[in-house]
């Protein structure tokens, strides 16, 4: 606990650091568990983010993740909480992308690592993903088509594969 | 039907020399969702990919299709034939001088695809769809359309179904400010 609280202080601390180093994110979310086929579910997906830093190379940030969606059969539900780190590959001005924005904007391109826990099923997977055309301003994020695969914790295996098709990340501090 | 289909099609491509001046032409991405016809489409998430062909400084004419991502990656397809009007003003001014940038669009069309009674592929679908918002335009490159909603009636079953497009990126080849330097 201790540390926990040492971890959020230095956090807190570094991100004077960087400009905006706080934001929160709404993404379009879909999910196939692949052993139970009916719990396949789109919703939108919310996030918290923390920036402390704006490295050229491997600029590392923190997320919690909630998402809400409907399943096959209509149902609502929060198919997963998610806790992890994304870590943006490189930060290049000069890409082939620049047609995505309207102004000038960095590509950014990420992979990230999660616990991601599903309450349905009371199950804790490892999610692994890719935001391959991620494109990042001082305050905005943009990510398009961002794939993901879960594993299970216990067993190891392949659990559920998914994708945001957009997610839009704001920061605010 | 599929001859038909082919022929419509080439006729509206040869009609679009008639608008010359406002012709504008994207590349279309976004994203789709298909509800109330679970039965006929499981899907729960679909991309939207097409383009969008300016017809005059107010009416366009839209190719959607939308692939299944979820449950089943790359799973089926429509596709959805629809003219649209801008309600808000220009869309494009066939200048270098921007249209209007903020707008709503309002159209009609047809849906091809094999979500039927039968299963089989065919004009499945009347479509009636909103987009309450766009920003951009052709001039200025790109345009994005935001919160579609159309109402799409099956005649195969005469029951109504719902298509939701959350956002929508058009990319402008044609038609753009650089065409107009």
């Amino acid at each position: 606990m201790r540390k926990l609280l040492f971890s959020l202080m230095l956090l807190l601390l570094c991100s004077s650091l960087s400009a905006r180093s706080l934001g929160y994110g709404v993404g379009f979310y879909g999910q196939n568990v692949e052993a139970e086929p009916e719990r396949a579910s789109s919703g939108a997906e919310f996030s918290l983010v923390y920036k402390p830093f704006l490295l050229a190379f491997l600029n590392p940030s923190l997320h919690v993740k909630n998402s809400v969606g409907t399943e096959m059969d209509g149902e609502w539900v929060a198919p997963y909480w998610e806790v992890g780190m994304s870590v943006d590959l490189i930060r290049i001005i000069d890409h082939p992308f620049n047609f995505l924005a309207h102004n000038v904007i960095a590509y950014t391109p990420s992979v990230s690592v999660a616990y991601q826990y599903d309450p349905r099923r009371n199950l804790s997977l490892a999610s692994v993903g890719f935001s391959p055309f991620k494109l990042s301003q001082k305050d905005f994020w943009y990510e398009y088509f961002s794939p993901f695969l879960t594993y299970d914790l216990k067993s190891g295996e392949l659990d559920s594969w998914g994708v945001n098709l957009v997610r839009y990340t704001f920061f605010f501090k | 039907m599929r001859k038909s289909v082919v022929l419509l099609s080439l006729l509206l491509f040869l009609t679009l020399p008639a608008f010359a001046g406002y012709f504008d032409l994207a590349l279309t991405l976004g994203t789709n969702v298909h509800m109330f016809e679970k039965d006929l489409d499981p899907s729960r998430m679909k991309m939207a990919w097409g383009a969008s062909v300016g017809l005059t400084d107010v009416w366009e004419f839209d190719v959607q299709v939308d692939t299944q991502l979820v449950p089943t990656f790359f799973g089926s397809s429509s596709i959805s034939l629809v003219g649209q009007k801008a309600l808000l003003g220009q869309r494009s001014t066939g200048s270098s001088t921007a249209g209007v940038g903020i707008n709503t669009l309002v159209g009609a069309g047809v849906m091809i695809s094999p979500y039927t009674s039968e299963g089989t592929l065919g004009i499945s679908h009347l479509l009636l769809t909103l987009t309450p918002l766009t920003v951009g335009s052709p001039v200025t490159g790109k345009r994005e359309r935001l919160f579609a909603l159309t109402l799409a009636y099956n005649l195969s079953n005469q029951k109504f179904a719902l298509l939701f497009d959350l956002v929508k990126y058009d990319f402008y080849a044609i038609g753009t400010y650089r065409d107009y330097r």
